[in-house]
């Protein structure tokens, strides 16, 4: 197991790491609810750009956002030796 | 260097096993559409069709059985990551979750998005704030883990006894719904439809536990999952020429707008705007465009919701209690992605499928008379999904008024298909609420056995005395729930909701204070859990008996936006105030916070084992 010294660098990248994604989803969010009605003055694929976005781009950048998020706590618990080895 | 997690493999066959049971069921749907076509009695049909996968989850069930302690509550800790998150994935949502996002985007239009983005969001921030630490310390329940992570029996017992309720309601919700439908296809009364929904969803869950939990909600997240891809995508080649509903109901929405001036379908007036009535299951008719944005509540309440929904499905007690069944914290991470993939997948088709049908009963219902519309009407109409006014005259966009839940059952009659995918739809229904509503049940059950009641508890140790007391309360909590939606006419979306609101309120700021805050001590835990469930249970009591006006006009049902920074802000004060955590308990959390290693809830099981026997050894 780790020793203090070392664990509180993993930590912070850690914690790091899960406050980016966090951040990434409310900016993502905010900025498509503050700006929906100018987003929806334009039309993609039959769909108002700001209900597209919130709709479908939101929902897929969640996903992609989570899945990204585990692979770079993966290389993260790596790099420190915290991984397991199942 | 690298840490070592034992634990025993996965059945490598499970994909094959699957494999049959998902060709078995599309097998039943085409035999049981030829004939019906051919004439047969449609009564047979249609409880085939929602049966014969009843059946299946039923075997799976049995085939489930243990009297093994780790398997009945945890798995053995070997579940894949694919199964648990497809059982994940439709445990979050439901039955009441799929027909009531169908429902708000169907009246409620593009406010309908709220629910939609809440859910999404909420299984995101579960997998990166509390499930891999959770996972990591590995208890078998929310309350274990709490009484755990701050040695305190006190907060066990405390936190069980508030995380039964919103348990509870979640239950009451899926038994509504699942017995509406049993009783639309029977038609023999709501107390007969209870009693063997009830039946059904203590025996998914009394034979294994969470073994049997897991496997029959994978059997089930098959089975819905493909029924609600392949139905709406049949819908979409048939209105829009392209199999991909997700993208293509863009194509409609022009000539629904169309369609929604032309019947007089209007933007409501700033005063008309009521949360209650956005959220609750009552028959109404179209009310206002699809795409009018904060069109039937504000924008304050569309991004309460979300907030509320988010921290409800994170600190969900029924969700925690499935991350102990994954191998370790890696494949938990990977379990939360496939759950949301999943989960992404069904929130990108239910607006489609709201879309399809608003279209289609505007083109096809309004100007025809009532009694040409589809054979089917007649069923929704006598379960009370349907109202179709004066059924003789011409139908006019008012006549035409139908409950949350009845949006994603007129699907399939108003596009005209086979009555077959009527069935098949209901069918998928009932599987979404047995998967939702038994691991509920065995969670309250649990809670109540281990957490509350300390049944079999020897010096901290697991017995298979538990899993007999759990089995027991299983059988008392279905019959006390069915018997309490039997007493009184309830909406389930609210209830839904409500129970969101008291899991966020109860368990959020715990939960979250827990791993990312060392400070917190056992008595400000005690102190987030009372605070929150005190504003959230007082708030909702006050507003609901007219004592006090809603605050900000906020409803009892959004409560959790006050509770949950009660609870914060409660919880950091007096722990800041009292003595701090020992280095014992801060080891604790910093061992939790690191993946590798030997889950922490076995090894204090290991040490305790190891401690009986030398008192053994020396007696």
């Amino acid at each position: 197991m780790l020793d203090h010294k070392h664990r509180r660098p993993y930590w912070l990248e850690t914690r790091r790491l899960m406050l980016f994604v966090i951040m990434l989803l409310v900016v993502l969010l905010v900025g498509m609810l503050t700006f929906l009605g100018w987003l929806d003055t334009f039309t993609i694929i039959g769909f108002p750009l700001g209900y597209f976005l919130l709709a479908h781009v939101f929902v897929i950048a969640a996903f992609v956002s989570f899945v990204w998020h585990g692979h770079e706590q993966d290389q993260i618990d790596r790099r420190h030796g915290t991984h397991e080895d199942i | 260097m690298a840490l070592q997690t034992q634990h025993r493999s996965a059945n490598p066959r499970l994909g094959i096993y699957f494999s049959i049971l998902a060709s078995i069921v599309i097998g039943l749907f085409f035999f049981l559409l030829i004939v019906e076509q051919l004439g047969a009695d449609k009564d047979v049909v249609r409880l085939l069709m929602v049966g014969g996968p009843v059946a299946l989850f039923a075997l799976i069930a049995v085939l489930a059985f243990s009297l093994d302690v780790s398997d009945f509550f945890v798995v053995g800790r070997r579940v894949p990551s694919f199964f648990g998150g497809l059982g994940l994935a439709i445990t979050v949502i439901g039955s009441v979750g799929t027909l009531s996002i169908t429902g708000l985007f169907f009246h409620g239009g593009f406010d309908g998005l709220a629910m939609l983005l809440g859910m999404m969001v909420g299984l995101v921030l579960l997998g990166l704030l509390v499930a891999p630490y959770y996972r990591k310390f590995g208890a078998y329940t929310v309350s274990g883990y709490l009484g755990g992570r701050f040695d305190s029996r006190l907060v066990r017992i405390v936190s069980a006894l508030v995380l039964v309720v919103p348990c509870f309601l979640f239950v009451m919700a899926e038994i509504e719904v699942g017995a509406k439908l049993l009783n639309m296809i029977t038609g023999r009364g709501m107390d007969i439809a209870v009693a063997s929904f009830v039946m059904a969803l203590i025996f998914m869950v009394i034979w294994g536990g969470m073994r049997g939990l897991i496997w029959t909600n994978s059997a089930q997240g098959i089975v819905s999952f493909m029924v609600l891809m392949v139905v709406p995508m049949i819908a979409a080649i048939l209105l829009t020429n392209l199999p991909l509903p997700q993208i293509t109901y863009g194509t409609l929405l022009d000539d629904l707008g169309r369609l929604e001036v032309k019947n007089g379908v209007t933007a409501m007036a700033e005063g008309q705007r009521d949360f209650g009535r956005f959220l609750s299951n009552d028959i109404r008719a179209i009310a206002t465009p699809f795409m009018k944005s904060f069109g039937t509540i504000d924008s304050i309440d569309f991004l309460l919701i979300i907030l509320t929904v988010i921290a409800g499905i994170c600190a969900a007690p029924h969700l925690l209690i499935r991350m102990g069944a994954t191998p370790g914290v890696s494949e938990n991470r990977k379990t939360l992605g496939w759950a949301c993939l999943v989960l992404g997948l069904v929130l990108l088709t239910l607006p489609a499928i709201a879309v399809f049908t608003r279209y289609l009963i505007l083109e096809r219902w309004v100007g025809v008379a009532g009694d040409q519309v589809a054979p089917l009407v007649d069923m929704l109409v006598q379960a009370g999904f349907l109202d179709l006014g004066s059924v003789a005259g011409r139908l006019e966009v008012q006549d035409i008024k139908l409950t949350g839940d009845g949006a994603l059952l007129v699907f399939p009659v108003v596009m005209g298909l086979p009555e077959i995918f009527f069935y098949l739809i209901i069918s998928c229904l009932v599987a979404l609420a047995l998967a939702a509503a038994s691991a509920q049940l065995l969670t309250l059950s649990t809670l109540f056995t281990v957490d509350v009641g300390y049944i079999g508890d020897n010096e901290g140790q697991h017995s298979v005395l538990q899993t007999v007391g759990v089995r027991v309360v299983l059988i008392v909590a279905g019959v006390v729930a069915g018997w309490l939606v039997l007493r009184g006419s309830i909406d389930p979306f609210s209830l839904f909701f409500l129970g969101l609101q008291f899991s966020a309120a109860a368990g959020f700021p715990v939960l979250v204070l827990s791993i990312w805050w060392k400070r917190i001590n056992y008595i400000g835990a005690l102190a987030a859990i009372v605070a929150g469930t005190g504003v959230a249970g007082s708030y909702s009591i006050a507003v609901w008996s007219g004592l006090i006006d809603p605050v900000f006009g906020v409803d009892p049902r959004l409560s959790a936006i006050f509770a949950v920074p009660a609870g914060f802000i409660t919880g950091m004060i007096v722990a800041l105030f009292t003595p701090a955590p020992s280095e014992a308990e801060i080891d604790l959390v910093r061992d939790m916070r690191m993946p590798g290693g030997e889950t922490l809830y076995d090894r204090t099981m290991r040490y305790g084992r190891l401690r009986e026997q030398r008192k053994k050894s020396q007696i």
